[in-house]
């Protein structure tokens, strides 16, 4: 809110508006599938049962991921914030992961 | 997004989202809908079919032509004439060759007398099965790509969509006709709730069928990206039967068999399939009619029986499957809908109209919302005209083109060289005729003339039967082939809807009166 409305010497709204959109863009696109491409590597290991049904059920389950995502994306206060939230949320999922592969 | 509420924030979102892929949508509701009855259409554009009315001997009648052509193949198969599919077909893979999908020899046999027929060469609906999840002369990954995220974004739409209408039940029993904008979007949130759950479970099932392939790191993180090993565990299927020495020895009597099966079967036998035939070793598998279980993926049933002495051999039961493989198949089954009966293939056909009307309205809401703000302006932006311009090629061209691909299935020679392939040159031909065509017109000028132009099409179609022996309306009616019947009815209605859609525009006045005061938007409304 305030971003938009205080003066900024080197952009103007409308650009710092675009720069803003192109950001949430950027992480519901790319950002997302990546982040639920991690969390679905990581869950296909986790999720209890054998491995091939822990595999079906998480991957089921990453288009409700992903589509959160997307919503979170254009729904955060501010760029940043959506940004900062989603990658947080997918730490977990990555430290598992590396955990797993690399020790 | 910034200064947006969450739900402002949504319909910004559910806007822009629903606008960039709402064409492919539109496109891919419109002919998926149509593949729910995708036998049904390929029986309608098989004229030379439609004399013949299948009798119980069809199996028996069958087996004489695969006696006759390939004694010694290693494997034959007949598909039954049944209620969705009256064709009766015979196919056979010689000794040794790879048996698949693909490939074997294949006659289709007249029904009644079993004599070979020659059907003219078409996709059929296949066509528009095909186009709806692969498009058309286009890399098959490449094509099933552009539509899986055409899906995603479908769903993101959707999720969207529910969360602006806080009123959403309260929407479902308002509809404003004739009050221009307000009418729009009543339309497009009471096709959208309607079917809400057919939406949501059509969009989601056809993400999990493309799933390995738009979202495969599952498999990579647990199998090290081996999807054989992966689907291999899945489905842990039986191994392939040995090769065992065979003596020549007659085939059992089929009739007692298909007896034995179609005292179980309310639905009796849909396929026929004897392995290495007219041996000591055959053995006679019959598959049931359409199953109904949505757990094993509306699997059919089967019995097997020795070739040589008719006696049934016992077969494993099928296990109940895992929770995430339950889930899988509930949901894709519903997809492929191949268990259901006609009374809810119908209630699956008007939802997914329900949804192409649905994607259809909102476009035309797109446009209709930024009307004023144009009279204000006195010009027409470029994005603006473009996307008049692709709804009309779209919404209207696309069931023009789709009439046109059923009128080159009646007109075009039977025995023209490809065929085939000019069929579906009429599907394209047209609908880029009807992409172009708004450029010339103005918008209201090109919406009347496709709409009229998809009504004659669709309205010929039933009365071009009426000049062929077998096909008309009347004929059939007479002969009780409802499958017939209910085409040409379908094609009536069609045509009567775009007929009407035609008149209402007619005497629709259209907004020019721009300086008429208009009460201001309530503050609560969203910004759609």
């Amino acid at each position: 809110m305030s971003d938009l409305s205080s003066p900024t010497p080197w952009l103007s709204v409308l650009a710092r508006r675009r720069m803003d959109v192109a950001a949430r863009c950027l992480l519901a696109v790319l950002g997302g599938y990546v982040l639920t491409a991690l969390c679905t590597a990581s869950l296909a290991r986790l999720l209890p049962g054998e491995p091939a049904q822990a595999v079906l059920a998480a991957t089921q389950l990453s288009f409700l991921i992903y589509c959160v995502l997307v919503i979170w994306a254009f729904s955060a206060g501010s760029a940043l914030r959506a940004w900062l939230v989603a990658v947080l949320c997918c730490l977990p999922s990555l430290a598992h992961l590396l955990w797993v592969e690399v020790l | 997004m910034n200064g947006m509420g969450f739900r402002q924030s949504n319909a910004w979102l559910h806007t822009w989202v629903g606008l960039l892929l709402g064409w492919l949508l539109y496109a891919v509701f419109l002919t998926g809908t149509l593949s729910f009855f995708q036998d049904e259409i390929s029986y309608w554009m098989k004229p030379e079919l439609h004399a013949a009315t299948p009798g119980p001997q069809s199996a028996q009648l069958a087996l004489q032509q695969l006696q006759k052509h390939a004694p010694d193949a290693q494997l034959w198969q007949i598909d039954l004439p049944d209620e969705r599919d009256p064709e009766l077909q015979i196919q056979w893979f010689a000794p040794g060759e790879h048996i698949g999908k693909r490939g074997g020899e294949r006659l289709t046999l007249d029904a009644a007398s079993g004599e070979p027929l020659q059907v003219r060469e078409t996709r059929g609906g296949g066509f528009l099965y095909r186009f709806h999840f692969e498009l058309y002369a286009m890399p098959r990954q490449a094509a099933r790509w552009i539509v899986g995220i055409a899906t995603f974004v479908m769903l993101v739409a959707i999720v969207s969509g529910v969360v602006t209408h806080k009123k959403i039940f309260k929407d479902f029993f308002t509809f404003r006709p004739a009050k221009g904008q307000r009418s729009w979007l009543d339309a497009h949130n009471a096709t959208a709730v309607l079917a809400l759950p057919f939406h949501f479970m059509i969009t989601y099932s056809g993400l999990l069928l493309l799933m390995f392939m738009l979202m495969p790191w599952g498999v990579q993180s647990q199998y090290q990206g081996n999807m054989q090993a992966f689907f291999g565990e899945l489905r842990s299927r039986g191994e392939p039967v040995a090769e065992v020495a065979a003596e020549p020895a007659a085939l059992t009597p089929l009739a007692p068999l298909l007896e034995q099966a179609n005292a179980r079967w309310e639905r009796g036998v849909a396929s026929i399939r004897i392995t290495r035939p007219n041996t000591t070793a055959a053995q006679v598998e019959l598959r049931e009619q359409g199953g109904d279980s949505l757990l094993q993926r509306g699997g059919a049933e089967r019995l097997v029986f020795d070739g040589v002495s008719g006696a049934a051999l016992a077969q494993p039961a099928e296990a109940s499957p895992p929770a995430a493989s339950a889930v899988y198949n509930v949901f894709s089954s519903l997809h492929l809908i191949r268990f259901a009966g006609p009374p809810l293939r119908w209630l699956f056909f008007v939802s997914g109209l329900l949804g192409t009307a649905m994607i259809a309205t909102g476009l035309v809401l797109w446009v209709v919302k930024r009307l004023p703000q144009r009279l204000k302006a006195g010009r027409t932006p470029f994005g603006h005209r473009l996307v008049e311009v692709l709804n009309v090629g779209t919404i209207a061209g696309l069931p023009c083109a789709i009439a046109a691909y059923f009128l080159a299935n009646r007109l075009l020679p039977a025995q023209l060289p490809g065929r085939l392939d000019w069929e579906i040159n009429a599907f394209f031909l047209v609908w880029a005729l009807c992409l172009l065509h708004p450029l010339l017109r103005t918008a209201r000028q090109a919406w009347l003339e496709q709409l009229a132009l998809g009504a004659a099409l669709f309205v010929s179609l039933p009365l071009l039967g009426l000049l062929t022996a077998h096909s008309g309306l009347f004929s059939s009616l007479g002969r009780g082939d409802w499958l017939l019947v209910g085409m040409d009815l379908t094609l009536l209605a069609t045509a009567a809807v775009l007929a009407f859609a035609g008149c209402k525009l007619a005497r629709h006045q259209p907004l020019v009166r721009a300086a008429r005061p208009r009460p201001a938007p309530r503050q609560k409304e969203v910004a759609l």
